[in-house]
């Protein structure tokens, strides 16, 4: 008897607790800064692109689901700020792991992990993303946490070893929440 | 309530079955002796795991374990990367305790290489090897009490997992499956607001740990399915080479963390193991419910005793140089761009590096000639090892105790066929 | 050998002694004990060592008593007793090593990423192996206008160049062309042409592959791959008779580039500008699948419907109108699998068969017991070099054996009409009237009188002398002559005959059975002997002499089946057409002219996306005759009957020569050549062989525009009766066409010839010259 009380006690004391469940899609739960998630292309200020086709992230990708084919610029309407530039920029979704290798060999940082998860689709081909999906926005932004606490390192290392300072400073997706 | 006398130290004697170990033949020609198949798709099987049981009636008199069915060739890919590529491939065998992945991967390039790594690396570096195991054991607590019958234990469980995940997506950026262990230390620097956020963490996980402890010690359900079930005796547990939370539950005093001293910055943490004293399935379970306190302990103890310094070594033949260099530095552009399209080279030579995963012994045999990646990688998975002894243990027990003995063994079917 | 063993002298590399010969360089001596000394600048085939980029730096130690500066490995060269130090080892060559890298790097653009060079770099291995991890560096580099055209297919980046001075060591060196040089002093230092002129040579692309850094680089490559996304596949060039050893850079199903695969007994590591620049690859033109000819013309067929008609087509010709009837004939650059398949065809239908024009100009198993290697060059100590073509135009990189031996000592004599590249550095020259290399062969076998003012007598004293002599013509004569002057020579003992066919596996296709000359066909098929011809890779009309006569006769014939890559004019008189493979979609061996089979391995897919040999196949299965269709047991059927010790898993890698017989036998008895005619009153001699840069391949290239753009090239005096200077721009008419283009002056070139670049179909005869 005492242990039927005991047990609708636990029953009782759970209904008054706030529940864990996130009602996803309704509220989206905000990623950590460093969160790698659906890839951005960038470009600078004057509206050239960052990358110049070089490779790297291609060559750095464990999953071999970067597909780069550079070009020469041309004189008239410049695409990238280099000699060359990308001229096929295509990322296979289906099979990258997001280990985040291409935003670490990428030596202009014109590539980046954001924060967007949510990349399923009903076919594989549409799962390949070209250049121009890369460099567009996300259409619908996952938000993101504090910055300031949770990316910035705690010790201010970034000058001698800053790895990932400048990924950091560049991701656009780092706005506070 | 129920209680059940601990047995007394009498083990039982267990032999190694002959002529291969890790399958039961049926002793008799019993014509009602029944042959079905567990799995391989069956949820008590944590994976694609097939068990081909014979019984008789109820009682289990064959077993064959057959594995294979997630094999995925990760030595042979990992032979085919670049020793940089390779630990991205590494977690994804044992997804459960996927940090030890990382980091026993990383050990043994960095022993080849005779690279020292930072203190601070290494203390970060155990803090997120207990985070792993944490998540592991949540995970097998969680799972394993569905496989007797418990529902509730799962939700909760799988609650507490995914703030442990919370904070591997804080610093790594990824929940599973991180990639932030690096050759010569970590990838990243811990965020400013990790340490708060782990010390919360540490603090619920134990109050929550508590509740759990109180829902396997203190059901007597649990304990009838659990005590003196599957019994593995000590010198047997050894023979079957068994490692981890399975052989310390038969009173082994073996953990990789404090044996010969450990590894990394536990040499510094002096850790003692958690012991148990019966070698069935309820010591099993409990081990792995303590070391999860134990884990709690250690990464406070880390929280407490961080060191400051790099994260990483300054090795610019291995590590990638700093990223501000990248524009202004012509070395450090020719150094970033050769490893990362050729690869670091190391040293010819071969090392064995085994750490304390969740589950036991993970062993990196790794042999290099000299080339950017490694000419050969042999993988010793707790998981393999652990199956192999399940044929023996389950012999004469009821088929619902051979989920159990399974459930208890913690095999993860990635890490088992890699 | 005991005599060289005394001589070897004991040096020690890091404390591993090692005997070794005097005077060896010290990089090569310390990779003979396995300590790799690193350098740019080293290469021994481009002649001494300079010293220039001082990446070698050692410490030495002589006789006990260290030099009191460290050394470059490349120059020092070894000495008894002498002790060497690496960086390995000695701290002060360390920070030498460190020292010279950091000055490379010191103006050195952060080029890496956008650089083609960047994964294949010496630079960048180098400095990662060796180097420091860090820069010192916070001033601006110095800066040049980048990339320049050097040549329409070289482009220089001065910016990244570190002048190691190997470009230059190659072109003054090597090709002697002396057209790259080293311009200003100090660190202004560049590399330039004279003038800022292009650089044209026909070996100019050597320089890329050459180049430690991304300074000079092949235009067509420009982004086009990335060291990590291609494959090389290894194969031959199928450009000329000398099958130079090639990898071919395949991304993505396309071959990008053709690099040197060093072979030392055949192309030492150079290529020329056509083998590695000419590619097929705009597919314009290109056939891709079966025609066959109705009441409405050509039109689309499948494999099956074309192979069989066209095998049908053979067997009634041959059963209707006896043996004889059929005619194959095939230019020269089949395989020789292919050759075999269609020789097995020929033989099952009665055909006539033509490997080249001329049939007694193609008999090149006559010469064997005489034949010279390529690398005999390298021994030899006399070369003659009989003709009015260049050696280039005819097989490339033998031109730079030729120089090579002649700077080790070799005498080089000429005896041509004037005009070519080589003769400017040759020990003697002798000007011969154009067209009389066969009468000057004879000559010297004593089998006719010189020509009219060529005196012999020197360059026969030389020939009863030399050593080791090697017999080299250039032009298409008589091999029965050829072999005649070569047992006269004796040189089935010493030296050698050089053979030069003029289709890349033209001697492959005679040994397979295709023997027989043009001809004969072109006889035949005017008289209407000849019903049906099928012509392989090859244009009459446009390849070989006679072409009008050509156009007639295909006219005529009852049916002409064209196995072509390309739509060319015989198509327009073909019944069936067949697409075929062009160099780097075909699979199989080829010979070259010192008779060493090669593998041939296919990089791409033709457009029609089907091997010859299965269209081969399918044709001989009609016929009723066995042919594989696959390459390998074609290979071990035909190695089988041409007793050719070599396995098909042996042509792999390096093909060996095995050595051949050397028992000569009497040579036919031929007539003596006749004079050519002479010209008109006011008409000129017309000099104009095949040149280098011809063909279907070359004018595809637009890299190789340049190289092909027209000249015409007459004696000073000439020149001056004309009133024409040189860059006047000349136009020279003969039977074949008109050839305009800027006129250079030679004052080697027999009065009353004028010679020209000219690619179309052979043109021999006399010509008008007019300024235009």
């Amino acid at each position: 008897m005492l242990d039927q009380v005991k047990g609708f006690s636990v029953t009782l004391r759970h209904l008054f607790r706030k529940p864990v469940t996130q009602e996803y899609p309704e509220y989206r739960r905000p990623v950590y800064p460093r969160f790698r998630g659906r890839h951005q292309l960038h470009r600078h200020e004057n509206g050239l692109e960052k990358c110049v086709g070089c490779s790297l992230c291609a060559a750095a990708c464990p999953a071999d689901c970067i597909r780069v084919v550079p070009a020469e610029n041309p004189v008239e309407g410049r695409v990238s700020a280099g000699e060359r530039y990308a001229r096929i920029y295509e990322i296979n979704m289906a099979r990258c792991i997001f280990c985040g290798y291409c935003e670490l060999a990428c030596p202009f940082d014109a590539i980046t992990l954001g924060n967007d998860f949510e990349l399923s689709e009903i076919s594989r081909d549409a799962l390949v993303y070209t250049k121009d999906m890369l460099l567009a926005k996300p259409e619908r932004r996952t938000p993101s946490k504090s910055v300031e606490l949770y990316d910035v390192p705690v010790q201010e290392m970034e000058r001698v070893l800053g790895m990932y300072d400048v990924i950091t400073a560049t991701n656009p997706e780092g706005a506070p929440e | 309530m129920a209680t059940t006398e601990r047995p007394t130290k009498l083990w039982p004697t267990l032999e190694v079955l002959s002529p291969i170990p890790s399958e039961l033949s049926p002793s008799t020609d019993n014509p009602d002796v029944l042959e079905i198949n567990l799995g391989p798709n069956h949820p008590s099987t944590h994976g694609v795991l097939r068990l081909v049981a014979k019984l008789d009636g109820e009682i289990v008199v064959g077993l064959r374990n057959e594995l294979g069915y997630v094999h995925t060739g990760i030595e042979k890919n990992l032979e085919q990367k670049t020793y940089w590529k390779g630990i991205t491939y590494v977690p994804r065998m044992d997804y459960l305790s996927f940090f030890t992945g990382e980091v026993g991967y990383c050990m043994s390039v960095e022993k080849l290489l005779g690279l020292e790594v930072p203190r601070r690396a290494e203390y970060i570096r155990v803090i997120f090897q207990e985070l792993t195991r944490l998540h592991s054991h949540l995970i097998f607590l969680g799972t394993g009490s569905v496989d007797l019958g418990g529902i509730a234990l799962l939700f909760y469980c799988f609650r507490d997992r995914d703030h442990v995940l919370d904070l591997f997506e804080m610093v790594t950026g990824q929940r599973m499956h991180p990639r932030y262990c690096q050759v010569g230390g970590v990838a990243e620097d811990l965020p400013r607001g990790f340490e708060p956020e782990a010390r919360k963490l540490v603090r619920y996980l134990r109050n929550k740990i508590g509740e759990y402890e109180g829902l396997i010690e203190k059901n007597p359900i649990w304990r009838e399915r659990t005590v003196g079930v599957g019994v593995i005796p000590p010198d047997f547990a050894i023979k079957m080479a068994l490692s981890g939370p399975n052989l310390r539950a038969s009173g082994v005093d073996w953990d990789l963390r404090s044996a010969n001293g450990g590894y990394g910055a536990y040499r510094e943490l002096g850790y003692s193991p958690v012991l148990a004293e019966n070698g069935d399935t309820f010591d099993r379970f409990w081990v792995r419910v303590q070391e999860m306190r134990s884990s709690l302990d250690l990464i406070e103890m880390c929280l407490d005793g961080l060191p400051s310094g790099p994260h990483i070594a300054d090795d610019r033949k291995v590590v990638l140089p700093p990223r501000h260099e990248l524009h202004t530095s012509m070395e450090s552009l020719i150094h970033h761009f050769k490893i990362v399209t050729e690869g670091f080279r190391v040293p010819a030579g071969q090392v064995y590096v085994p750490i304390e995963s969740a589950r036991g012994e993970f062993g990196f045999y790794m042999v290099s000639d000299g080339g950017p990646k490694p000419w050969r990688v042999r993988l010793r998975p707790p998981s393999f090892v652990a199956l192999e002894s399940i044929a023996a243990v389950a012999n004469g027990h009821y088929l619902a105790d051979l989920i159990a003995i399974l459930a208890s063994l913690d095999p993860v079917m990635g890490d088992c066929d890699r | 050998m005991a005599a060289t063993e005394t001589n070897l002298v004991t040096v020690t590399f890091d404390g591993r002694e090692l005997q070794v010969a005097p005077g060896t360089p010290l990089v090569v001596a310390a990779a003979e004990v396995g300590i790799e000394i690193p350098v740019f600048c080293y290469e021994p085939r481009l002649g001494p060592p300079i010293g220039a980029c001082r990446m070698c730096l050692v410490e030495v130690e002589i006789g006990g008593r260290a030099m009191p500066k460290l050394q470059a490995a490349c120059t020092m060269t070894t000495q008894d007793g002498m002790v060497v130090r690496t960086a390995a080892t000695s701290a002060p060559a360390k920070e030498g090593q460190d020292a010279v890298l950091e000055f490379l790097l010191l103006n050195h653009p952060l080029d890496c990423p956008v650089c083609d060079k960047g994964g294949e770099c010496p630079l960048q291995d180098l400095t990662f192996r060796y180097g420091p991890g860090t820069s010192r560096m916070t001033i601006p580099k110095r800066t040049y206008e980048k990339p320049l055209p050097i040549s329409p297919s070289v482009l220089i980046d001065r910016e990244r160049c570190i002048l190691c001075y190997r470009c230059t060591r190659f072109s003054s060196d090597v090709a002697e062309d002396g057209e790259l040089v080293a311009r200003e002093r100090g660190a202004r230092s560049v590399i330039a042409t004279f003038e800022e002129r292009p650089y044209v040579g026909a070996f100019s692309g050597n320089v890329t592959e050459l180049c430690p850094v991304g300074a000079l680089l092949p235009t067509p490559y420009r982004f086009k791959a990335r060291p990590w996304e291609i494959v090389n596949v290894p194969t031959v060039c199928t450009g000329c008779a000398v099958g130079c050893n090639t990898w071919v850079t395949l991304r993505e199903g396309k071959a990008e580039r053709v690099i040197s695969r060093n072979h030392p007994e055949v192309d030492e590591g150079w290529l020329c500008d056509r083998g590695r620049f000419a590619r097929h690859e705009p597919l314009v033109e290109r056939l891709a699948e079966p025609l066959i000819r109705d009441s409405s013309g050509l039109h689309p067929a499948t494999w099956e419907e074309a192979t069989r008609s066209t095998a049908q087509r053979l067997r009634h010709v041959s059963a209707l109108k006896g043996a004889g009837a059929v005619a194959i004939v095939t230019g020269g650059n089949l395989t020789n699998e292919e050759a075999y398949g269609w020789a097995a065809i020929a033989r099952s239908v009665g055909a006539r068969t033509a490997s080249g024009p001329v049939a007694a100009a193609g008999e090149w198993e006559r010469l064997d017991p005489y034949a010279a290697r390529i690398d005999d060059l390298d021994r030899s100590d006399l070369i003659v070099v009989i003709g009015d073509a260049d050696v280039a135009d005819r097989a490339g990189v033998v031109d730079l054996r030729i120089r090579k031996a002649r700077r080790a000592g070799a005498h080089l004599a000429i005896v041509s009409a004037g005009g070519t590249i080589l003769e400017r550095d040759a020990g003697s020259f002798v000007a011969a009237p154009a067209g009389s290399a066969a009468a000057i062969v004879a000559a010297l076998a004593g089998a006719g009188a010189a020509p009219a003012g060529v005196d012999l007598a020197d360059l026969g004293a030389r020939l009863a002398v030399a050593s080791h002599p090697v017999l080299v013509v250039t032009d298409p004569i008589a091999i029965a002559l050829i072999e005649q002057l070569a047992h006269t020579l004796r040189l089935h003992e010493r030296g050698g005959v050089l053979p030069m066919p003029r289709g890349a596996n033209e001697r492959g296709a005679r040994l397979a059975g295709l023997s027989g000359g043009g001809d004969a066909v072109l006889a035949g098929l005017e008289s209407g002997e000849i019903r049906a011809v099928v012509l392989v890779g090859l244009d009459p009309t446009a390849e070989w002499p006679e072409a009008e006569r050509w156009h007639m006769a295909l006219a005529q014939a009852d049916h002409v089946v064209t196995v072509s890559a390309f739509v060319n004019s015989a198509v327009s008189w073909s019944h069936i057409v067949l697409p075929q493979t062009v160099d780097h979609e075909r699979e199989g061996t080829v010979t070259n002219l010192e008779g060493r089979i090669q593998r041939l391995r296919p990089v791409t897919k033709g457009p029609s996306g089907r091997s010859d040999l299965v269209a081969i196949a399918a044709i001989a299965e009609v016929l009723g005759v066995p042919v594989a269709p696959t390459p390998a047991k074609v290979y071990a059927t035909l190695a089988a009957d041409l007793t050719v010790p070599l396995s098909w898993s042996q042509l792999n890698g390096r093909a060996p020569l095995p050595s051949r017989g050397r028992e000569a036998r009497a040579p036919k008895k031929v007539a003596a050549p006749k004079a050519p005619p002479a010209p008109a009153a006011g008409r000129f001699v017309l000099v104009a062989p095949r040149p280098l840069f011809a063909g279907p391949a070359v004018e595809r290239t637009a890299a190789l525009a340049h190289q092909r753009a027209p000249w015409v090239m007459l004696n000073h005096a000439d020149a001056d009766a004309l009133g024409v200077a040189e860059h006047d721009v000349i136009s020279v008419t003969h039977a074949g066409g008109t050839h305009t283009g800027p006129l250079r002056i030679s004052r080697r070139l027999v009065a009353g010839a004028v010679r020209i670049n000219w690619a179309g179909a052979p043109a021999t005869g006399d010509a008008t010259v007019v300024r235009s």
